[in-house]
């Protein structure tokens, strides 16, 4: 995965004034950060208030960064620092508990996630994945073929035109309507 | 009209616009709500699919942060160095060129065996063509455009050429324009 483009674009309005852009980058990665912190820090609502930190230390660092390295890489060190300050500042504050940074990397982020969520927010969670997952199966073939080509193995619309035999435009419109498929289904999940 | 809109963002999404389209995505993604809001469930439909969907992530998370950020002021990023980084390679290459150029000047001055220059004196700055008994070289087209004519030296011509080289001395950097001159001569029987 290289650099974006559009996040390159969004973190230049932001870097030029505009804090809108910076809500365009959280809702692009609040879940895979909150799922990067959420290895280190346990706790689900403590993992919240990390990544919540790691977002605005990224917000107030921006103004030095110079797009050498991706956005999202320069995001994840971000987030990554600011989890393991957070635990070493919780076992300075509590002696009794040993944390050893080194140690919480190595926990793998599924386990933990789900030995610490709470029965509620795996529900919603769960629901969410349940409903994306049959609004895929439901999908035509050559809609669902873009779709997950995409989204599960990362592949340009160029490679999957090339793969699926046909017009970048028609890669293009099969996503769109893949999506707009599975979104229909999440609308009706009613989220908020 | 408004779903190929909304394809666009699609594409956008998937970082596969560029140049002037994402930025007027861009424009109209930040300033509309619910362009926002259907950015927001492309990437979390991209997450759910991944599996890496966080517990209990709502609109709230978003907004904390937002919130937060009202109380900050905005950034202004320090002016970029790239320009200048691009820029170097330029006024390398330029002063290289002129090197290149004043170094060629001075050798062929030294194969033609003129490394010393007259000193200019009030008798040689204004001279006519008579004076200098220049006789002019005309040109005529070869029949073989790539046949070279051997260069056809004057005794005068290098203590003229010495004289150039002075007065641009004196004269001050003005590129190549001092060792450029123009003349005319009336033809015979003009």
């Amino acid at each position: 995965m290289g650099k974006s483009v559009t996040d390159e674009e969004l973190v230049r309005r932001v870097q030029a004034g505009d804090k809108a852009a910076f809500n365009a980058l959280v809702l692009k990665y609040q879940h895979k950060i909150v799922n990067l912190v959420s290895r280190y820090v346990h706790d689900p609502a403590l993992s919240f208030d990390v990544a919540q930190e790691a977002f605005i230390k990224a917000y107030r660092g921006l103004h030095n960064f110079r797009g050498e390295s991706a956005f999202y890489t320069w995001l994840y060190r971000i987030a990554i620092n600011t989890a393991k300050n957070h635990i070493v500042s919780e076992s300075r504050r509590n002696p009794d508990i040993s944390i050893d940074a080194q140690d919480a990397e190595q926990i793998g982020g599924e386990s933990a996630l789900k030995e610490y969520a709470t029965p509620e927010a795996e529900l919603l969670s769960s629901e969410i994945q349940a409903t994306v997952q049959k609004a895929v199966e439901s999908l035509p073939d050559d809609l669902r073929t873009a779709i997950i080509l995409r989204e599960l193995e990362g592949m340009s619309y160029e490679e999957i035109a090339q793969a699926m035999n046909c017009p970048i435009g028609t890669v293009r419109s099969r996503i769109f309507r893949a999506r707009e498929a599975i979104d229909k289904s999440l609308k009706a999940l009613n989220m908020d | 009209m408004n779903v190929s809109k909304n394809e666009r963002f699609s594409a956008m999404a998937d970082d596969e616009t560029q140049g002037f389209e994402l930025r007027r995505l861009s424009d109209e993604l930040l300033q509309t709500p619910e362009d926002l809001q259907r950015w927001e469930r492309y990437h979390l439909i991209g997450d759910a699919m991944r599996g890496h969907l966080a517990p209990q992530l709502d609109q709230h998370f978003a907004q904390g942060i937002m919130a937060q950020l009202e109380q900050e002021p905005s950034i202004q990023a320090a002016p970029q160095r790239s320009r200048l980084r691009h820029a170097k390679p330029v006024l390398g290459f330029g002063m290289a060129a002129a090197v290149a150029v004043a170094v060629l000047v001075g050798l062929q001055n030294l194969v033609d065996g003129q490394n010393t220059y007259p000193v200019l004196g009030p008798g040689m700055a204004v001279q006519t063509p008579e004076q200098q008994n220049i006789v002019p070289v005309f040109m005529t087209a070869s029949p073989n455009p790539f046949e070279v004519s051997p260069p056809v030296f004057h005794p005068n011509d290098a203590r003229f050429n010495a004289y150039i080289i002075n007065h641009a001395e004196h004269a001050g950097g003005r590129g190549i324009m001092p060792y450029v001159r123009v003349v005319g001569y009336a033809q015979p029987g003009e």
